[in-house]
């Protein structure tokens, strides 16, 4: 009895479990951050280090979505540096041309995760090797179409939405906040959602179930692509400028951030909530480690050595069932 | 002398092995039979140290062997082959030959043309007709059959556990192995042969044991064993099954037809299904009844064969087009292709019908799905503390339930049910059969493939027997009985069987 019951608790646990530790975390981090910077808790700072985190969460919205099918995005790095320079050298600074700019960023980064999504899907090339090809095919891509120096710069409006502010708040943590709750209920409260868990889940009662794998794959993909352009044309809002190599800072945090919230590496379980909290924890974490002033060489060893202890972790709530 | 003495094994609420006791000596080879799921594989598994018994010891002249690794299984002189091969496929057939221990150099480096050259003059002595360099996963399974077997061989084992290791060899190879299972014989092996066919027991075998529902029921010399009475033993009765009342089917025009079905398997393969209709289809395991059913839902690539589902022909490419046609299919691996296991009830009952359940946004409507939930619950009488627990907490009955109406809330006009009462309790399986006969009744047409026999003279109106992927028999009235099926399954009356 008590055996089954244990048994039970632990098919449902990771899901709740690990948001919440993650949340735990997050809170334990701010007091050691109050204890080490006055103010740290003061909720202007709460606030800029969630405006702070906002790029990597957004980043990885997509990486949530195809983790839960059960793949990856490598090609994060590149489609962001894409989306941002294609963005600034059409725009040039120019508030005119905005539009077309955002529109070109998004397609760029759209059309990246749909050949990753058709390569995946209808050529069954592996995504580990599908989106670390295409990663590097938009960075030669980016290369050629800049030549080597990016040109151009963010125009006013995409500054104001990355910088700015509306009363109390950042505007682009309510941008974050929106997406948030939208990605959540289409994860939650819609079909296609359901189809993702599923095919992350199980491909083969999801095929035996009649639904189209391939279509959840490739569209799966090109959010993720979709999101990174976003990312980028966010963050070119923040830098003002597009610059090569802008990317590659949110590919490893993106997935650390989905794993940190409890997501499980081989698909179907998981949430966006979860990534959300942790890409905020990821960013209290550089913040504190850079107050405590330790070499950039540690910070990375502890960085890497909280993502193994949380996988460690997750992986202890969920052992009875193994 | 191999000794099993009280062996007792469960497997979570079925009791596999029921305080049996055996014993095998060299020169005379024992043959093992019973139906599926009669315990004869656990049994072997056990002897063989790949499982432990709950209770009870084995012996190996004198010693105790009870619950050895596999490995030290091995190193003692147990050799077990299974029906599943053991083989690398990537490796070629002379790397697998010599996998323990392969010519070395004397400096350590492998001698490659050595394990080449022994590894032939292995195969040509054995007279296995194959390359040494060849890759495994390029042979055909009969072959790699054969390779397991003369691996096993080689190792010169003390005792040599065979379970089904005819299953993938053609007549020729069958009497090939029959030579080399009489030179174990004599070189002294004690010998355990596990086969579905009888006639491969009376010419292997010197002595026999008969096992049902996990218990042994004779274990006596062959010849004292007459081919009837051996099925008689085997199939018994089962005890505590009620089975609702066979209802005619309706008749009409067919819901369901098959024509000249071919693939890899199934080699030209026909049915009519009518609306009421219990079609059963039986045989032994493997024989193409899973590829047949699949093929009907379209998960199964023909290479030619006409479908008709009522009155129209049609080019079932993947599932969703048959579920369209209304087709619902109960596949047999619930845990891998039935259900989500990590989610809700709820969940995993909606998955089919999540088109009818959301807007044309994809918004799920919730409340309709919790409605379908609480039915679906009190109907089947599911036991689980909320519709949100994850499906695989539930036991495995419900589990079972759970999965059948999944596709019940489809409403399917035919239902292929791909042995749904395997490894289900007995409450449940009356339940499932009473849900077959009134859906029957109500008009859907129901394809039952069942690995007992039982299950199929009981429910089915008619059953088609498979052999090697055709239909050998079709059985009907006075003539359906389950010992009928049991000697159509084993080729019995190919002859006299009404061809299909």
């Amino acid at each position: 009895m008590t055996n089954t019951r244990r048994m039970r608790n632990s098919f449902a646990r990771p899901v709740v479990l690990a948001p919440l530790t993650i949340t735990g975390c997050t809170v334990l981090l701010f007091l050691v951050g109050s204890i080490l910077a006055r103010g740290f808790m003061a909720p202007s700072n709460v606030l800029m280090l969630l405006a702070l985190s906002a790029d990597l969460g957004i980043a990885a919205i997509g990486e949530t979505v195809v983790i839960l099918t059960g793949g990856i995005d490598l090609s994060i790095a590149w489609n962001v540096t894409a989306a941002s320079i294609i963005f600034t050298g059409i725009t040039q600074g120019n508030e005119g041309h905005l539009w077309i700019g955002v529109a070109a960023g998004l397609g760029v980064g759209a059309l990246a995760g749909l050949a990753n999504g058709l390569g995946i899907a209808k050529l069954n090339i592996s995504p580990i090797v599908m989106t670390l090809g295409m990663n590097n095919i938009m960075q030669g891509l980016t290369l050629i179409y800049s030549q080597g120096t990016p040109s151009g710069s963010a125009p006013a409006s995409i500054k104001e939405i990355a910088t700015g502010w509306l009363g109390p708040i950042p505007i682009i943590v309510l941008v974050w906040i929106g997406l948030a709750i939208v990605v959540s209920a289409c994860l939650h409260a819609t079909r296609g959602g359901r189809y993702l868990y599923s095919v992350g889940e199980s491909p083969m009662v999801s095929r035996l179930t009649g639904i189209d794998n391939d279509f959840v794959l490739i569209a799966a993909y090109t959010v993720s692509g979709f999101c990174a352009g976003l990312t980028g044309i966010l963050f070119t809002g923040f830098s003002s400028m597009s610059f090569l190599g802008m990317g590659d800072q949110f590919v490893l945090p993106a997935i650390a951030a989905v794993v940190l919230g409890g997501a499980s590496i081989y698909g179907g379980r998981g949430s966006y909530a979860g990534t959300f909290v942790g890409a905020f924890f990821l960013t209290v974490l550089t913040t504190v480690l850079a107050i405590v002033n330790i070499s950039i060489g540690f910070r990375n060893i502890i960085y890497g050595l909280v993502i193994i202890a949380a996988v460690l972790l997750y992986r202890a709530y969920t052992r009875e069932r193994e | 002398m191999l000794v099993l003495q009280s062996i007792e094994k469960s497997f979570g609420a079925t009791r596999a092995v029921r305080d049996v006791t055996l014993d095998a000596t060299s020169g005379a080879v024992l043959g093992l039979v019973g139906e599926n799921g009669a315990g004869k594989s656990s049994l072997m598994k056990i002897a063989g140290g790949i499982i432990r018994p709950d209770q009870g010891v084995v012996r190996l002249e004198g010693a105790s062997v009870t619950g050895l690794s596999p490995r030290s299984a091995l190193a003692r002189g147990i050799v077990s082959v299974f029906q599943e091969l053991t083989l690398i496929r990537s490796l070629t057939v002379g790397e697998n030959l010599s996998l323990l221990k392969p010519p070395i150099r004397s400096w350590g480096s492998i001698d490659k043309a050595r394990r080449l050259r022994e590894g032939q003059e292995t195969l040509d002595r054995f007279d296995v007709p194959v390359r040494a360099s060849s890759i495994v996963g390029e042979l055909t399974l009969g072959q790699q059959q054969m390779v397991e077997i003369i691996r096993a061989v080689t190792r010169r084992p003390k005792v040599l556990l065979l379970d089904e290791a005819t299953a993938a060899l053609g007549a020729p190879e069958v009497k090939w192995l029959a030579g080399i299972v009489a030179a174990e014989r004599e070189r002294g092996t004690i010998i355990l042969f596990i086969s579905h066919r009888w006639e491969e027991i009376e010419s292997f075998c010197q002595r026999v044991a008969i096992m049902r529902n996990g218990e042994l029921v004779a274990h006596s010399a062959v010849e004292d064993v007459s081919h009837d009475r051996a099925v008689e033993l085997m199939t018994g009765r089962p005890l505590g099954i009620a089975f609702p009342r066979k209802r005619p089917a309706s008749g009409g025009t067919d819901l369901l037809q098959a024509e000249g079905l071919e693939s890899d398997v199934l080699h030209g393969v026909g049915l009519q299904l009518a609306p009421g209709e219990i079609l059963g289809v039986g045989g032994l395991v493997g024989q193409g009844q899973d590829a047949l059913l699949k093929s009907l839902f379209g998960d199964h690539p023909l290479i030619s064969g006409t479908i008709t589902v009522a009155g129209k022909r049609c080019d079932l490419r993947k599932p969703s087009d048959a579920i369209r046609r209304r087709i619902a299919y109960v596949p047999q691996e619930r845990k891998v292709e039935g259900l989500l296991l990590h989610k809700s009830i709820a969940v995993n009952l909606s998955l089919a019908i999540l088109r009818r359940l959301s807007s044309w946004m994809g918004l799920i409507d919730h409340k309709r799905e919790q409605q379908i939930l609480s039915q679906s619950i009190d109907r089947l009488k599911i036991r689980a503390a909320s519709g949100a627990e994850p499906v695989g907490a539930l036991s495995g009955g419900n589990q079972q339930k759970v999965l059948l109406q999944k596709w019940l809330l489809t409403k399917p006009t035919v239902l292929l049910l791909n042995d749904v009462t395997r490894g289900v309790d007995i409450g449940t399986k009356t339940q499932i059969y009473d849900i077959v006969v009134d859906l029957a009744a109500s008009g859907v047409g129901v394809l039952l493939y069942s690995t007992d026999a039982h299950e199929l003279v009981e429910l089915g109106h008619r059953v088609l027997v498979m052999i090697d992927g055709r239909i050998n028999a079709e059985l009907s009235g006075y003539g359906l009985t389950a010992e009928a099926i049991v000697r159509a399954s084993i080729g019995q009356e190919v002859r006299d069987g009404a061809a299909a």
